[in-house]
Protein backbone atom coordinates (compact mmCIF):
# COMPACT_ATOMS: atom_id res chain seq x y z
CA UNK A 1 0.00 0.00 0.00
CA UNK A 2 0.95 3.12 -0.69
CA UNK A 3 0.17 6.82 0.63
CA UNK A 4 0.59 10.15 -0.67
CA UNK A 5 -1.14 13.87 -0.87
CA UNK A 6 -1.75 15.94 -3.91
CA UNK A 7 -1.17 19.69 -3.78
CA UNK A 8 -3.97 20.46 -1.89
CA UNK A 9 -3.26 18.17 0.84
CA UNK A 10 -5.93 15.41 -0.55
CA UNK A 11 -4.84 11.96 0.95
CA UNK A 12 -4.79 8.98 -0.98
CA UNK A 13 -3.80 5.53 -0.22
CA UNK A 14 -3.39 2.92 -3.18
CA UNK A 15 -2.99 -0.62 -3.58
CA UNK A 16 -2.55 -2.70 -6.98
CA UNK A 17 -4.55 -6.00 -6.07
CA UNK A 18 -4.71 -8.29 -8.99
CA UNK A 19 -5.76 -6.43 -12.21
CA UNK A 20 -7.14 -3.65 -9.91
CA UNK A 21 -6.33 -0.52 -8.20
CA UNK A 22 -7.85 0.27 -5.15
CA UNK A 23 -7.41 3.74 -4.04
CA UNK A 24 -8.87 4.80 -0.61
CA UNK A 25 -9.14 9.01 -0.50
CA UNK A 26 -11.40 11.39 0.71
CA UNK A 27 -13.21 8.81 3.06
CA UNK A 28 -14.00 6.11 0.28
CA UNK A 29 -12.46 2.81 -0.80
CA UNK A 30 -13.03 2.15 -4.30
CA UNK A 31 -11.57 0.04 -7.25
CA UNK A 32 -10.65 1.15 -10.62
CA UNK A 33 -9.35 -0.31 -13.60
CA UNK A 34 -5.57 -0.85 -14.22
CA UNK A 35 -5.48 0.33 -17.74
CA UNK A 36 -2.04 1.31 -18.31
CA UNK A 37 0.92 -0.75 -20.26
CA UNK A 38 3.24 -1.74 -18.04
CA UNK A 39 6.19 -2.33 -20.73
CA UNK A 40 7.17 1.26 -20.39
CA UNK A 41 8.08 0.95 -16.83
CA UNK A 42 9.90 -2.61 -17.15
CA UNK A 43 12.58 -0.31 -19.18
CA UNK A 44 12.52 2.11 -16.70
CA UNK A 45 13.75 -0.52 -14.10
CA UNK A 46 16.51 -2.32 -16.69
CA UNK A 47 17.71 1.38 -16.83
CA UNK A 48 17.97 1.70 -13.07
CA UNK A 49 20.10 -1.07 -13.23
CA UNK A 50 22.62 0.35 -15.19
CA UNK A 51 23.17 3.04 -12.20
CA UNK A 52 21.43 5.50 -14.01
CA UNK A 53 18.32 7.64 -11.82
CA UNK A 54 15.93 7.91 -14.37
CA UNK A 55 12.05 10.14 -13.62
CA UNK A 56 9.49 7.91 -12.84
CA UNK A 57 6.92 10.39 -14.13
CA UNK A 58 6.64 13.67 -16.23
CA UNK A 59 7.34 16.49 -14.39
CA UNK A 60 9.19 19.49 -13.39
CA UNK A 61 12.64 19.30 -10.91
CA UNK A 62 12.07 21.01 -8.07
CA UNK A 63 15.35 20.19 -6.54
CA UNK A 64 18.29 19.03 -6.17
CA UNK A 65 19.75 17.79 -3.25
CA UNK A 66 23.57 16.52 -4.60
CA UNK A 67 26.64 17.73 -6.77
CA UNK A 68 28.90 15.97 -9.05
CA UNK A 69 31.32 13.65 -7.31
CA UNK A 70 29.28 13.57 -3.99
CA UNK A 71 29.15 10.15 -2.54
CA UNK A 72 25.75 9.00 -1.30
CA UNK A 73 24.34 6.07 0.82
CA UNK A 74 21.48 3.93 -0.77
CA UNK A 75 18.42 5.85 0.81
CA UNK A 76 19.81 9.17 0.81
CA UNK A 77 17.57 11.56 -1.47
CA UNK A 78 19.07 13.20 -4.39
CA UNK A 79 16.37 15.04 -6.53
CA UNK A 80 12.78 16.13 -6.26
CA UNK A 81 10.38 16.01 -9.19
CA UNK A 82 7.15 17.61 -8.96
CA UNK A 83 3.91 15.69 -11.16
CA UNK A 84 0.95 16.58 -11.02
CA UNK A 85 0.99 18.50 -7.94
CA UNK A 86 2.71 16.08 -6.50
CA UNK A 87 6.40 15.88 -4.90
CA UNK A 88 8.32 12.59 -5.55
CA UNK A 89 11.49 12.20 -3.77
CA UNK A 90 13.89 10.21 -5.55
CA UNK A 91 16.32 8.62 -3.34
CA UNK A 92 19.96 6.80 -4.29
CA UNK A 93 18.51 2.94 -4.94
CA UNK A 94 22.66 2.18 -4.27
CA UNK A 95 25.34 3.88 -2.47
CA UNK A 96 27.90 5.44 -4.32
CA UNK A 97 29.43 8.33 -6.03
CA UNK A 98 27.19 10.91 -8.82
CA UNK A 99 29.63 11.08 -11.55
CA UNK A 100 27.26 13.57 -13.79
CA UNK A 101 23.75 15.02 -13.15
CA UNK A 102 21.81 15.87 -16.69
CA UNK A 103 19.24 17.82 -15.62
CA UNK A 104 19.24 21.63 -14.01
CA UNK A 105 16.46 23.12 -11.22
CA UNK A 106 13.11 24.06 -13.03
CA UNK A 107 13.95 21.54 -16.28
CA UNK A 108 10.79 19.32 -17.38
CA UNK A 109 11.96 16.06 -17.69
CA UNK A 110 10.14 13.15 -19.28
CA UNK A 111 9.20 9.61 -17.73
CA UNK A 112 12.00 7.59 -18.09
CA UNK A 113 14.68 10.33 -18.99
CA UNK A 114 17.58 10.04 -17.20
CA UNK A 115 18.54 12.72 -14.07
CA UNK A 116 22.13 11.47 -12.87
CA UNK A 117 24.66 8.79 -13.87
CA UNK A 118 26.45 7.38 -10.58
CA UNK A 119 29.83 5.84 -11.48
CA UNK B 1 -11.54 -27.06 30.12
CA UNK B 2 -10.42 -27.52 26.28
CA UNK B 3 -13.09 -26.21 24.28
CA UNK B 4 -14.41 -26.85 21.02
CA UNK B 5 -15.39 -23.94 18.28
CA UNK B 6 -17.41 -25.40 15.50
CA UNK B 7 -18.10 -22.29 13.45
CA UNK B 8 -15.81 -19.83 11.35
CA UNK B 9 -15.02 -16.13 10.31
CA UNK B 10 -15.21 -13.17 12.99
CA UNK B 11 -17.61 -15.35 15.42
CA UNK B 12 -15.21 -17.72 16.17
CA UNK B 13 -12.48 -14.95 16.18
CA UNK B 14 -14.84 -13.93 18.70
CA UNK B 15 -15.62 -16.62 20.70
CA UNK B 16 -11.33 -17.48 21.01
CA UNK B 17 -10.63 -13.93 22.15
CA UNK B 18 -13.01 -14.63 25.25
CA UNK B 19 -11.18 -17.92 25.58
CA UNK B 20 -8.03 -16.69 25.57
CA UNK B 21 -8.69 -14.28 28.58
CA UNK B 22 -10.21 -17.14 30.68
CA UNK B 23 -7.11 -19.12 29.63
CA UNK B 24 -8.96 -21.86 28.22
CA UNK B 25 -7.09 -24.04 25.83
CA UNK B 26 -9.27 -23.76 22.05
CA UNK B 27 -10.03 -26.34 19.24
CA UNK B 28 -11.00 -24.90 16.17
CA UNK B 29 -13.18 -26.95 13.94
CA UNK B 30 -12.50 -25.87 10.79
CA UNK B 31 -13.23 -26.67 6.73
CA UNK B 32 -10.47 -27.32 4.59
CA UNK B 33 -10.97 -24.35 2.88
CA UNK B 34 -10.57 -22.17 5.97
CA UNK B 35 -6.89 -22.35 7.10
CA UNK B 36 -5.93 -18.87 5.91
CA UNK B 37 -8.25 -17.28 8.11
CA UNK B 38 -7.59 -14.98 11.66
CA UNK B 39 -9.50 -17.45 13.72
CA UNK B 40 -7.40 -20.66 12.71
CA UNK B 41 -4.34 -18.17 13.26
CA UNK B 42 -5.59 -17.62 17.09
CA UNK B 43 -6.90 -21.23 17.95
CA UNK B 44 -4.38 -22.97 20.07
CA UNK B 45 -5.18 -26.43 17.65
CA UNK B 46 -6.98 -26.85 15.15
CA UNK B 47 -8.56 -29.80 13.56
CA UNK B 48 -9.91 -29.86 9.75
CA UNK B 49 -13.12 -31.85 10.15
CA UNK B 50 -14.09 -31.79 5.80
CA UNK B 51 -14.53 -30.48 3.28
CA UNK B 52 -15.04 -26.51 2.09
CA UNK B 53 -18.88 -27.25 1.57
CA UNK B 54 -20.85 -26.64 5.14
CA UNK B 55 -22.65 -29.72 4.56
CA UNK B 56 -19.42 -31.29 4.90
CA UNK B 57 -17.92 -29.79 7.81
CA UNK B 58 -19.90 -26.85 9.74
CA UNK B 59 -23.38 -28.64 9.18
CA UNK B 60 -22.06 -32.11 9.86
CA UNK B 61 -22.74 -33.17 13.41
CA UNK B 62 -20.88 -36.89 13.35
CA UNK B 63 -17.69 -34.80 11.61
CA UNK B 64 -17.96 -32.32 14.52
CA UNK B 65 -18.63 -34.06 17.65
CA UNK B 66 -16.63 -36.76 16.48
CA UNK B 67 -13.84 -33.70 16.08
CA UNK B 68 -14.28 -32.11 19.21
CA UNK B 69 -13.63 -36.29 20.99
CA UNK B 70 -10.38 -36.53 19.51
CA UNK B 71 -9.27 -33.31 20.00
CA UNK B 72 -9.90 -33.79 23.64
CA UNK B 73 -12.28 -31.03 24.07
CA UNK B 74 -14.44 -31.24 27.19
CA UNK B 75 -16.83 -28.19 25.87
CA UNK B 76 -18.58 -26.74 22.49
CA UNK B 77 -19.61 -23.50 21.07
CA UNK B 78 -21.42 -23.46 18.10
CA UNK B 79 -21.22 -19.84 17.52
CA UNK B 80 -23.75 -18.31 15.42
CA UNK B 81 -25.55 -19.58 12.15
CA UNK B 82 -24.70 -23.29 11.10
CA UNK B 83 -25.77 -25.73 13.68
CA UNK B 84 -26.02 -23.03 16.93
CA UNK B 85 -29.52 -23.59 17.02
CA UNK B 86 -30.04 -27.68 16.04
CA UNK B 87 -31.47 -29.39 19.23
CA UNK B 88 -29.43 -32.35 17.34
CA UNK B 89 -26.45 -30.88 17.82
CA UNK B 90 -26.94 -30.31 21.38
CA UNK B 91 -28.23 -33.34 22.24
CA UNK B 92 -25.14 -35.58 20.16
CA UNK B 93 -22.77 -33.39 22.81
CA UNK B 94 -24.79 -34.87 25.34
CA UNK B 95 -24.35 -38.08 23.97
CA UNK B 96 -20.80 -37.67 23.60
CA UNK B 97 -20.26 -36.19 27.35
CA UNK B 98 -19.40 -32.62 25.80
CA UNK B 99 -20.71 -29.97 27.27
CA UNK B 100 -23.04 -27.74 24.63
CA UNK B 101 -22.20 -24.00 25.39
CA UNK B 102 -25.70 -22.83 24.64
CA UNK B 103 -29.57 -24.09 25.93
CA UNK B 104 -31.05 -26.87 26.60
CA UNK B 105 -31.91 -29.05 23.69
CA UNK B 106 -35.65 -29.00 24.55
CA UNK B 107 -35.23 -25.08 24.13
CA UNK B 108 -33.75 -24.91 21.39
CA UNK B 109 -36.31 -27.31 19.75
CA UNK B 110 -39.31 -25.27 20.88
CA UNK B 111 -38.04 -22.02 19.49
CA UNK B 112 -36.50 -23.86 16.46
CA UNK B 113 -39.80 -24.14 14.25
CA UNK B 114 -41.36 -20.68 14.64
CA UNK B 115 -44.95 -22.05 14.13
CA UNK B 116 -44.40 -23.89 17.56
CA UNK B 117 -42.80 -20.83 19.01
CA UNK B 118 -46.03 -18.57 17.78
CA UNK B 119 -47.96 -20.86 19.20
CA UNK B 120 -46.45 -21.11 22.73
CA UNK B 121 -45.82 -17.06 22.87
CA UNK B 122 -49.74 -17.11 22.38
CA UNK B 123 -50.78 -19.65 24.83
CA UNK B 124 -48.65 -17.37 27.91
CA UNK B 125 -51.48 -14.85 26.31
CA UNK B 126 -48.66 -12.60 24.19
CA UNK B 127 -49.34 -10.76 21.15
CA UNK B 128 -47.84 -12.14 17.98
CA UNK B 129 -49.13 -11.07 14.71
CA UNK B 130 -51.81 -12.65 12.96
CA UNK B 131 -50.57 -16.00 11.57
CA UNK B 132 -51.79 -19.10 9.72
CA UNK B 133 -50.26 -22.65 9.16
CA UNK B 134 -52.11 -25.15 8.68
CA UNK B 135 -53.20 -25.97 5.11
CA UNK B 136 -53.70 -29.19 3.04
CA UNK B 137 -53.33 -27.64 0.12
CA UNK B 138 -51.81 -24.51 -1.74
CA UNK B 139 -54.89 -23.43 -2.82
CA UNK B 140 -56.01 -23.03 0.21
CA UNK B 141 -53.23 -21.10 1.83
CA UNK B 142 -53.77 -18.57 -1.20
CA UNK B 143 -57.43 -18.49 0.31
CA UNK B 144 -56.11 -17.64 3.14
CA UNK B 145 -53.91 -15.22 2.41
CA UNK B 146 -56.93 -13.39 0.57
CA UNK B 147 -58.71 -13.65 3.87
CA UNK B 148 -55.66 -11.34 5.76
CA UNK B 149 -54.71 -9.05 3.52
CA UNK B 150 -52.01 -8.15 1.10
CA UNK B 151 -48.85 -7.40 1.37
CA UNK B 152 -48.11 -11.03 3.34
CA UNK B 153 -45.36 -12.91 4.78
CA UNK B 154 -44.28 -16.12 3.23
CA UNK B 155 -41.83 -17.42 6.05
CA UNK B 156 -40.33 -21.10 6.29
CA UNK B 157 -41.31 -22.85 10.26
CA UNK B 158 -37.71 -23.60 10.35
CA UNK B 159 -35.63 -20.54 8.61
CA UNK B 160 -33.41 -18.32 10.00
CA UNK B 161 -30.72 -15.80 9.57
CA UNK B 162 -32.91 -14.34 7.02
CA UNK B 163 -33.21 -16.59 4.77
CA UNK B 164 -36.58 -18.25 3.70
CA UNK B 165 -38.80 -14.87 4.12
CA UNK B 166 -40.89 -13.75 1.27
CA UNK B 167 -42.88 -10.57 1.12
CA UNK B 168 -46.06 -10.94 -1.48
CA UNK B 169 -47.49 -7.65 -2.75
CA UNK B 170 -50.27 -8.56 -5.15
CA UNK B 171 -52.51 -11.96 -4.92
CA UNK B 172 -51.67 -13.14 -8.60
CA UNK B 173 -47.90 -13.90 -7.23
CA UNK B 174 -48.77 -15.65 -4.16
CA UNK B 175 -48.36 -19.29 -5.45
CA UNK B 176 -45.19 -18.69 -7.44
CA UNK B 177 -43.44 -17.00 -4.54
CA UNK B 178 -45.20 -19.86 -2.13
CA UNK B 179 -43.38 -22.70 -4.48
CA UNK B 180 -39.95 -20.67 -4.47
CA UNK B 181 -39.93 -20.31 -0.47
CA UNK B 182 -41.11 -24.02 -0.39
CA UNK B 183 -37.91 -25.09 -2.56
CA UNK B 184 -35.34 -22.89 -0.18
CA UNK B 185 -36.69 -25.13 2.82
CA UNK B 186 -36.51 -28.10 1.43
CA UNK B 187 -32.61 -27.01 0.09
CA UNK B 188 -31.54 -24.98 2.95
CA UNK B 189 -33.20 -26.16 6.03
CA UNK B 190 -34.44 -29.66 5.07
CA UNK B 191 -38.05 -28.77 5.34
CA UNK B 192 -40.37 -26.98 3.64
CA UNK B 193 -43.42 -26.09 6.00
CA UNK B 194 -44.24 -22.76 6.03
CA UNK B 195 -46.42 -20.34 7.57
CA UNK B 196 -48.09 -17.09 6.41
CA UNK B 197 -47.81 -13.81 8.82
CA UNK B 198 -49.36 -10.95 8.61
CA UNK B 199 -47.33 -7.82 7.03
CA UNK B 200 -46.40 -5.12 9.61
CA UNK B 201 -46.39 -2.03 7.86
CA UNK B 202 -43.39 0.62 8.66
CA UNK B 203 -42.62 -1.79 11.92
CA UNK B 204 -39.61 -1.50 13.49
CA UNK B 205 -36.83 -4.51 14.61
CA UNK B 206 -36.61 -4.25 18.04
CA UNK B 207 -35.48 -7.64 20.18
CA UNK B 208 -34.74 -8.24 23.71
CA UNK B 209 -31.61 -10.02 24.91
CA UNK B 210 -32.22 -12.53 27.56
CA UNK B 211 -29.62 -14.64 29.79
CA UNK B 212 -30.88 -17.90 32.16
CA UNK B 213 -27.93 -18.37 34.22
CA UNK B 214 -28.01 -21.95 35.89
CA UNK B 215 -29.60 -21.35 39.16
CA UNK B 216 -32.74 -20.73 36.97
CA UNK B 217 -32.81 -16.58 37.18
CA UNK B 218 -33.65 -14.82 33.78
CA UNK B 219 -31.67 -11.60 33.44
CA UNK B 220 -33.19 -9.02 30.71
CA UNK B 221 -30.71 -7.15 29.56
CA UNK B 222 -32.12 -4.30 27.44
CA UNK B 223 -32.95 -4.13 23.83
CA UNK B 224 -31.59 -3.82 20.76
CA UNK B 225 -33.18 -1.99 17.22
CA UNK B 226 -32.16 -3.76 13.92
CA UNK B 227 -34.21 -1.74 11.72
CA UNK B 228 -31.82 -0.99 9.20
CA UNK B 229 -32.16 -4.11 7.09
CA UNK B 230 -31.31 -5.25 3.71
CA UNK B 231 -33.13 -8.09 1.93
CA UNK B 232 -34.20 -8.96 5.41
CA UNK B 233 -30.72 -9.24 6.45
CA UNK B 234 -29.31 -7.07 9.09
CA UNK B 235 -27.33 -4.13 8.52
CA UNK B 236 -26.97 -1.80 11.51
CA UNK B 237 -28.12 -2.29 14.57
CA UNK B 238 -28.14 -0.16 18.24
CA UNK B 239 -28.73 -0.71 21.54
CA UNK B 240 -30.94 1.03 23.04
CA UNK B 241 -33.67 1.06 20.86
CA UNK B 242 -36.00 4.86 20.48
CA UNK B 243 -38.95 3.69 22.19
CA UNK B 244 -41.06 5.76 25.18
CA UNK B 245 -39.76 4.28 28.58
CA UNK B 246 -43.29 2.57 28.89
CA UNK B 247 -43.29 0.29 25.81
CA UNK B 248 -39.32 -0.21 26.39
CA UNK B 249 -40.68 -1.77 29.81
CA UNK B 250 -43.32 -3.58 28.58
CA UNK B 251 -41.57 -5.05 25.70
CA UNK B 252 -38.68 -5.89 28.07
CA UNK B 253 -41.31 -7.87 30.23
CA UNK B 254 -43.01 -9.93 27.37
CA UNK B 255 -39.28 -11.27 26.53
CA UNK B 256 -38.85 -12.02 30.37
CA UNK B 257 -42.12 -13.84 30.99
CA UNK B 258 -41.26 -15.86 27.16
CA UNK B 259 -37.82 -16.73 28.48
CA UNK B 260 -39.27 -17.81 32.17
CA UNK B 261 -41.63 -19.54 30.75
CA UNK B 262 -39.45 -22.35 30.38
CA UNK B 263 -36.78 -21.74 32.42
CA UNK B 264 -34.41 -20.57 29.61
CA UNK B 265 -30.58 -21.30 30.21
CA UNK B 266 -28.14 -19.12 28.41
CA UNK B 267 -28.12 -16.27 25.81
CA UNK B 268 -31.16 -15.63 23.91
CA UNK B 269 -32.72 -12.98 21.77
CA UNK B 270 -36.63 -12.50 21.38
CA UNK B 271 -37.74 -10.57 18.34
CA UNK B 272 -40.64 -8.36 17.93
CA UNK B 273 -41.77 -6.27 15.53
CA UNK B 274 -42.75 -2.88 17.09
CA UNK B 275 -45.14 -0.08 15.63
CA UNK B 276 -45.75 3.22 18.34
CA UNK B 277 -46.98 1.18 21.30
CA UNK B 278 -47.82 -1.88 19.79
CA UNK B 279 -44.90 -5.11 19.72
CA UNK B 280 -45.63 -8.43 18.07
CA UNK B 281 -43.51 -11.48 19.04
CA UNK B 282 -42.00 -12.79 15.73
CA UNK B 283 -39.51 -15.44 16.93
CA UNK B 284 -37.02 -16.19 19.46
CA UNK B 285 -33.36 -17.11 18.69
CA UNK B 286 -31.74 -19.67 21.28
CA UNK B 287 -28.23 -18.41 20.57
CA UNK B 288 -25.80 -16.02 20.47
CA UNK B 289 -26.25 -12.99 17.81
CA UNK B 290 -24.14 -11.49 15.68
CA UNK B 291 -25.11 -8.19 17.34
CA UNK B 292 -24.64 -9.55 20.57
CA UNK B 293 -21.45 -6.66 21.02
CA UNK B 294 -23.84 -3.60 20.85
CA UNK B 295 -25.50 -4.78 24.14
CA UNK B 296 -22.16 -5.50 25.96
CA UNK B 297 -20.65 -2.16 24.42
CA UNK B 298 -23.55 -0.35 26.59
CA UNK B 299 -23.84 -2.77 29.95
CA UNK B 300 -19.90 -3.79 30.11
CA UNK B 301 -20.00 -7.52 29.99
CA UNK B 302 -18.61 -10.45 28.24
CA UNK B 303 -21.62 -12.68 27.19
CA UNK B 304 -19.72 -15.22 25.71
CA UNK B 305 -17.67 -15.57 29.05
CA UNK B 306 -21.05 -15.57 30.64
CA UNK B 307 -22.22 -18.82 28.24
CA UNK B 308 -18.92 -20.46 29.63
CA UNK B 309 -19.97 -19.66 33.41
CA UNK B 310 -23.07 -20.74 32.83
CA UNK B 311 -22.42 -23.83 31.15
CA UNK B 312 -20.21 -24.47 34.43
CA UNK B 313 -22.58 -23.84 36.97
CA UNK B 314 -21.19 -20.12 37.75
CA UNK B 315 -22.81 -17.01 38.03
CA UNK B 316 -22.13 -15.01 34.49
CA UNK B 317 -22.10 -11.34 35.95
CA UNK B 318 -20.67 -9.81 39.01
CA UNK B 319 -22.41 -6.43 38.76
CA UNK B 320 -26.41 -5.77 38.69
CA UNK B 321 -26.46 -4.82 34.44
CA UNK B 322 -27.00 -1.60 33.88
CA UNK B 323 -27.47 -0.23 30.24
CA UNK B 324 -25.57 3.33 29.56
CA UNK B 325 -25.13 5.63 26.17
CA UNK B 326 -25.61 4.20 23.28
CA UNK B 327 -23.83 1.66 21.20
CA UNK B 328 -23.84 0.87 17.24
CA UNK B 329 -22.74 -1.76 15.20
CA UNK B 330 -22.16 -1.86 11.26
CA UNK B 331 -21.74 -4.89 9.50
CA UNK B 332 -18.81 -4.74 7.06
CA UNK B 333 -20.26 -7.60 4.08
CA UNK B 334 -18.26 -7.95 1.17
CA UNK B 335 -20.58 -6.66 -2.05
CA UNK B 336 -19.96 -5.39 -5.14
CA UNK B 337 -20.03 -2.10 -5.63
CA UNK B 338 -22.07 -2.02 -8.47
CA UNK B 339 -24.35 -5.55 -8.13
CA UNK B 340 -24.14 -5.49 -4.29
CA UNK B 341 -23.79 -9.37 -4.50
CA UNK B 342 -21.00 -10.66 -2.57
CA UNK B 343 -17.61 -11.49 -3.61
CA UNK B 344 -14.81 -13.76 -2.90
CA UNK B 345 -11.28 -13.74 -3.44
CA UNK B 346 -7.96 -12.42 -2.03
CA UNK B 347 -7.82 -9.57 0.12
CA UNK B 348 -5.81 -6.73 -0.27
CA UNK B 349 -4.54 -4.72 2.86
CA UNK B 350 -6.97 -4.15 5.43
CA UNK B 351 -6.34 -0.90 7.86
CA UNK B 352 -9.11 0.00 10.12
CA UNK B 353 -8.80 2.88 13.11
CA UNK B 354 -9.40 1.90 16.42
CA UNK B 355 -10.84 4.89 18.49
CA UNK B 356 -11.42 4.74 22.11
CA UNK B 357 -14.95 2.80 23.13
CA UNK B 358 -14.71 1.33 19.78
CA UNK B 359 -14.45 -2.19 18.63
CA UNK B 360 -13.29 -4.58 15.78
CA UNK B 361 -14.80 -8.09 15.77
CA UNK B 362 -13.33 -9.25 12.39
CA UNK B 363 -12.63 -12.22 10.79
CA UNK B 364 -9.86 -11.65 8.31
CA UNK B 365 -6.45 -9.57 8.45
CA UNK B 366 -5.08 -8.46 5.52
CA UNK B 367 -4.27 -10.92 2.25
CA UNK B 368 -6.34 -13.54 3.87
CA UNK B 369 -8.78 -15.42 1.49
CA UNK B 370 -12.64 -14.42 1.72
CA UNK B 371 -13.77 -17.77 0.17
CA UNK B 372 -16.91 -18.79 -1.85
CA UNK B 373 -18.78 -21.11 0.31
CA UNK B 374 -19.69 -18.85 3.08
CA UNK B 375 -21.18 -15.90 3.89
CA UNK B 376 -20.27 -12.70 3.13
CA UNK B 377 -19.70 -11.20 6.88
CA UNK B 378 -15.81 -9.91 6.94
CA UNK B 379 -16.77 -8.35 9.90
CA UNK B 380 -18.50 -5.74 12.54
CA UNK B 381 -17.37 -2.67 13.70
CA UNK B 382 -19.17 -1.19 17.17
CA UNK B 383 -18.75 1.95 18.45
CA UNK B 384 -20.06 3.23 22.03
CA UNK B 385 -20.33 6.83 23.00
CA UNK B 386 -22.99 8.85 25.26
CA UNK B 387 -25.62 9.65 23.14
CA UNK B 388 -26.97 7.81 19.43
CA UNK B 389 -25.66 11.61 17.39
CA UNK B 390 -22.04 10.93 19.27
CA UNK B 391 -22.49 7.18 18.38
CA UNK B 392 -22.68 7.36 14.74
CA UNK B 393 -20.34 10.28 14.61
CA UNK B 394 -17.87 7.95 15.48
CA UNK B 395 -18.62 5.16 13.24
CA UNK B 396 -18.42 7.40 10.47
CA UNK B 397 -15.02 8.94 11.82
CA UNK B 398 -13.92 4.99 11.99
CA UNK B 399 -15.35 4.29 8.74
CA UNK B 400 -14.03 6.70 6.66
CA UNK B 401 -10.91 6.67 8.00
CA UNK B 402 -10.52 2.72 7.39
CA UNK B 403 -9.60 1.00 4.27
CA UNK B 404 -10.19 -2.51 3.04
CA UNK B 405 -8.51 -3.13 -0.29
CA UNK B 406 -8.79 -6.35 -2.49
CA UNK B 407 -12.03 -7.01 -1.91
CA UNK B 408 -15.27 -4.36 -2.34
CA UNK B 409 -17.40 -3.98 0.54
CA UNK B 410 -21.02 -2.07 1.87
CA UNK B 411 -18.82 0.11 3.77
CA UNK B 412 -19.61 2.99 1.39
CA UNK B 413 -23.33 2.43 1.35
CA UNK B 414 -23.05 1.76 5.51
CA UNK B 415 -21.46 5.78 5.64
CA UNK B 416 -24.29 7.06 3.54
CA UNK B 417 -26.90 5.03 5.70
CA UNK B 418 -25.28 7.01 8.47
CA UNK B 419 -25.73 10.24 7.03
CA UNK B 420 -29.49 9.31 5.74
CA UNK B 421 -31.82 11.76 7.49
CA UNK B 422 -34.46 9.21 7.97
CA UNK B 423 -31.63 7.39 9.81
CA UNK B 424 -30.69 10.43 12.06
CA UNK B 425 -34.04 10.97 12.69
CA UNK B 426 -34.65 7.68 14.07
CA UNK B 427 -37.61 7.70 11.58
CA UNK B 428 -36.54 4.49 9.29
CA UNK B 429 -38.55 1.03 9.57
CA UNK B 430 -37.18 -2.73 8.89
CA UNK B 431 -39.04 -2.34 4.93
CA UNK B 432 -36.98 0.99 4.12
CA UNK B 433 -34.88 1.09 0.90
CA UNK B 434 -31.85 3.82 1.64
CA UNK B 435 -30.46 5.09 -1.70
CA UNK B 436 -27.38 3.07 -2.86
CA UNK B 437 -23.80 4.74 -2.45
CA UNK B 438 -23.30 7.09 -4.70
CA UNK B 439 -19.78 6.57 -6.42
CA UNK B 440 -17.13 9.04 -6.04
CA UNK B 441 -16.39 10.76 -8.67
CA UNK B 442 -12.82 11.15 -10.15
CA UNK B 443 -11.68 14.41 -11.57
CA UNK B 444 -9.28 13.68 -14.75
CA UNK B 445 -6.40 15.13 -12.38
CA UNK B 446 -6.75 12.85 -9.41
CA UNK B 447 -7.28 9.63 -12.23
CA UNK B 448 -3.64 10.65 -13.78
CA UNK B 449 -2.45 11.01 -10.28
CA UNK B 450 -3.38 7.79 -9.15
CA UNK B 451 -2.27 6.10 -12.63
CA UNK B 452 0.78 7.58 -11.85
CA UNK B 453 1.51 6.21 -8.26
CA UNK B 454 0.15 3.18 -10.13
CA UNK B 455 2.87 3.22 -12.54
CA UNK B 456 5.41 3.84 -9.60
CA UNK B 457 4.13 0.75 -7.50
CA UNK B 458 4.35 -1.59 -10.55
CA UNK B 459 8.11 -0.21 -10.80
CA UNK B 460 8.62 -1.25 -7.61
CA UNK B 461 6.89 -4.70 -8.42
CA UNK B 462 9.67 -4.97 -11.23
CA UNK B 463 12.97 -3.55 -9.83
CA UNK B 464 15.19 -4.74 -7.54
CA UNK B 465 17.10 -1.58 -7.17
CA UNK B 466 13.98 0.79 -6.11
CA UNK B 467 14.10 4.46 -4.88
CA UNK B 468 10.67 4.01 -3.69
CA UNK B 469 11.21 0.83 -1.69
CA UNK B 470 11.34 3.09 1.17
CA UNK B 471 7.83 4.23 1.19
CA UNK B 472 5.97 0.64 1.88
Amino acid sequence: MKFFKNSSGIKFWIEKVGEKIWVHFKGRTFAVDNKQEPLVHKKTSDVQKKSNLVSPVPGRVLSIKVKEGDSVQKGDSLIVIESMKIEHTLTAFQSGRIKSILVQKGQSVESNEKLLIFE
Amino acid sequence: MKVAIANRGEIAVRILKTLKEMRMPSVLLHSSEDTGSLAYRLADETLCIGSAESQNSYLNITNIVEGAQSAGAKALHPGVGFLSESSKLATACRSADILFIGPKAEQIELFGNKVQALKHVQSLGLSTLPFYSLAHSDKALLRKAGEVGFPILIKLALGGGGVGIKKVDKQKDFLEDLSSVQNIGRSVFGSSEIYLEKFLEKGRHIEVQIFGDSSGKIHQLFERDCSVQKRNQKVIEESPAFLDEETRQNILNTAQKIAESVQYQGAGTVEFLVKDKEFYFIEMNTRLQVEHPVTEMVLGVDLVRAQILTALKSPPFVHPLKSKGHAIECRICSQDFETGTPVSGSFGKIQWMNVPHSRLDMGYESYDRLPAYYDALIGKVIAWAETRPLAIEKMKCILENSMVFGIPTNINEQLSILSNAQFLDNKHHVGFSFAKASQLKLSEEEKKLIQQQTDLLQDQETSAFNPWLQNW
